[in-house]
């Protein structure tokens, strides 16, 4: 009886957790598009992106997995954005030091190095991504890091002001000031196009 | 993401939502360009994702119940011998129990002014001060040379045996059944 009822409890957590992870999983290939091309958009690397949304990935499984489902989003882009500040910070400090040893051996940069690889890239997906995309890309890329991350989560993602407060760690009135410069600057770059 | 599309932009929005609007579905209509490696390699993470700490999780917890159920069933086949020894050890715990309760208790009644058990200091404390007082008497330094007076290394020595913590704060206690033999 007391191995029954043991039995028991033990199926229906289990059942219970594989819900919960059908719903996670849900969630993540929901948003793991738009979390690659914000990543992307950050870091104008793909492999890296790609790194950065699954550790995003892995951490929020294994740590708020059982958290209500509807803090998944502030809290998966809450790490993103960790995740993306922690990459800009280590870029920062490669660069410094590469920079001082460039100038020790006085060589340079090989250019073709900084230009991004579109060798995977079918005809109809450089089609899809059209120039008004590129030039988007081009705009967003250009404002500084927490202007784009703000604009993004807020206009794509549909974080609200406090939520994204939440993922960018700060308060929400740096949100709203980084919201209205992010668009000021986008339309006053886009005008032309747009 | 269900947004308006461009052509359905309500004549009401302003510029700027407009323009908001348009980046949005500019943004979605971006998706469809992830390479198929892309799209791979993020299916893959996810699914690694939840592989690392969820399967594995409900793999983990199905063990434990087997465990559990396993230890349940085994528990339940103790031959009678040794739920027998099994039973004669759990009487002689509780008499030990009983026994030293009683003693408490008499203890109690006769010295109320005794210190409470909770207040005793810990043997951890006690070790610290006796491994100080060691080090004070091995290595003393040179601005005093002099040696620990004898009755405080006397004391470090005592406290410092935490064997012997329990006979130093019951003395009253065996002097009062010592006493109370004598008079039997």
């Amino acid at each position: 009886m007391r191995v029954s009822l043991h039995a028991r409890t033990e199926q229906q957590a289990e059942c219970v957790k594989l819900d919960s992870l059908n719903k996670l999983d849900r969630f993540l290939a929901d948003v793991q598009g738009r979390a690659y091309r914000i990543a992307q958009i950050a870091t104008n690397h793909s492999d890296d992106a790609l790194d950065l949304v699954q550790d995003a990935m892995f951490k929020l499984v294994e740590k708020y997995a059982d958290r209500d489902e509807q803090e998944w989003g502030p809290l998966f882009h809450s790490i993103l954005q960790s995740r993306i500040n922690d990459w800009h910070r280590r870029g920062t400090v490669r660069r410094r030091v590469m920079g001082w040893f460039a100038r020790a051996e006085d060589d340079e940069e090989d250019p073709l190095e900084r230009v991004a690889d579109e060798a995977q890239r079918s005809p109809e997906q450089h089609l899809q991504m059209s120039v008004s995309m590129e030039r988007l890309q081009e705009a967003l890329q250009a404002l500084p890091l927490r202007q784009q991350q703000v604009f993004l989560l807020r206009v794509w993602e549909g974080l609200d002001v406090r939520q994204t407060a939440q993922a960018m760690a700060c308060a929400e009135g740096s949100v709203k000031s980084h919201y209205s410069r992010a668009v000021h600057s986008l339309r006053q770059q886009l005008g032309e196009h747009w | 993401m269900e947004r308006e599309s461009d052509s359905g932009l309500s004549n009401d929005l302003g510029e700027e939502e407009r323009f908001v609007l348009r980046v949005a579905a500019e943004l979605d209509n971006s998706l469809g360009s992830l390479t198929a490696a892309e799209r791979v390699r993020l299916d893959a993470a996810r699914r690694a994702s939840l592989v690392r700490a969820g399967l594995e999780s409900v793999e983990h917890s199905a063990a434990h119940s087997a465990f559990a159920r396993a230890l349940d069933e085994s528990a339940e086949r103790i031959p009678e011998d040794v739920r027998r020894r099994l039973d004669a050890i759990r009487g002689q715990a509780m008499a030990r129990a009983r026994s030293a309760r009683r003693d408490t208790e008499i203890t109690n009644a006769w010295f109320p002014w005794r210190m409470p058990r909770g207040f005793a200091v810990p043997a951890g404390a006690f070790a610290s001060v006796g491994v100080l007082v060691t080090a004070l008497t091995l290595f003393p330094s040179p601005q005093a040379p002099e040696v620990l007076p004898a009755a405080l290394a006397e004391d470090g020595l005592l406290i410092a045996s935490a064997d012997e913590l329990e006979l130093y704060q019951n003395l009253e206690f065996y002097q009062w059944l010592a006493d109370n033999g004598l008079q039997n």
